[in-house]
């Protein structure tokens, strides 16, 4: 014959890049990956020593409360008698919601005052005051 | 002569490097928690819409924060006095120790014009001393 069979040899795929590939992708997934928050305002929570990690992450709804006395829910400016509807429909859907009150420390007790009396007439009694660890 | 052994180059296994790869993400993605919420668990008082009776109840300790930002306890018996924020803890702790640790109830009310920032410093106060039953006042 001509044509000699030639031996078949099988082709190895080097797999010692596989790990960086991984990586790779690791990090462009870290990178690009936001963790979806509602973002609210900018507010500097107060300090408390009595601070503790509230169970149930998915039960929490935070209300901003910023230095202009601005009220915000689910990234909508809201004023309290509307927050009041807000929180209502909320507590509707979830009994077991718990409102986290993100309010800076510099604000007047005069917001407070308004921003409480909108979540005891809808029902939310159960409230976290957010602080950081002093 | 010597015949020269021919070196013969060692390949390190790196197949399984993959999976020590995932090993190591599964459990940081499993170790990780992603900061959570912390805070002072408070409860509000239920809403009526009718003025607030005048509550004859024993064991309430009334703490008024002021315009100021000045605290004043007062329990019926003894002088109002104005006290430190700092020492706040301390009175209701020797204030329960009188009234009984089940019987206190603490009552919080602010002035409008008072700050955020005091009244978190009382309410810590309060959950410093362990007390359980704490009430907003309404006007």
């Amino acid at each position: 014959m001509l044509f000699n069979k030639k031996e078949f040899k099988p082709a190895e795929i080097s797999t010692a890049s596989m790990p960086d590939i991984i990586f790779m992708l690791l990090i462009f997934f870290m990178v690009t990956t936001t963790i979806r928050e509602n973002r609210g305002l900018l507010v500097k929570i107060p300090d408390a020593e009595n601070a503790k990690k509230v169970e149930g992450k998915r039960n929490i709804v935070s209300c901003f409360v910023d230095n202009g006395n601005r009220i915000s829910l689910d990234d909508k400016l809201l004023t309290p008698a509307k927050l009041e509807e807000v929180i209502k429909t909320k507590i509707m859907n979830n009994k077991k919601l718990i409102v986290s009150l993100k309010a800076d420390e510099a604000v007047k007790n005069d917001i407070i005052d308004q921003v409480h009396k909108s979540f005891q007439k809808a029902y939310a009694l159960k409230i976290v005051y957010a602080t950081r660890t002093k | 002569m010597l015949k020269k052994a021919k070196r013969k180059v060692e390949e390190i296994p790196t197949a399984s490097l993959a999976d020590i790869t995932f090993l190591l993400l599964i459990f940081f993605m499993v170790t990780t928690s992603i900061s959570s919420d912390k805070g002072l668990l408070f409860f509000l008082p239920e809403w009526s819409d009718e003025p607030p009776k005048q509550m004859k109840l024993q064991g309430v300790v009334n703490i008024l924060l002021n315009a100021n930002d000045e605290v004043m306890i007062s329990y019926t018996g003894q002088e109002p006095s104005v006290v430190p924020i700092n020492l706040i803890k301390d009175r209701l702790l020797t204030l329960a120790r009188q009234i009984g640790q089940d019987k206190i109830i603490v009552s919080v009310k602010y002035d409008k014009q008072s700050t955020y920032e005091k009244y978190i410093d009382i309410i810590d106060q309060i959950q410093s001393a362990k007390i359980k039953r704490v009430s907003l006042a309404q006007e």
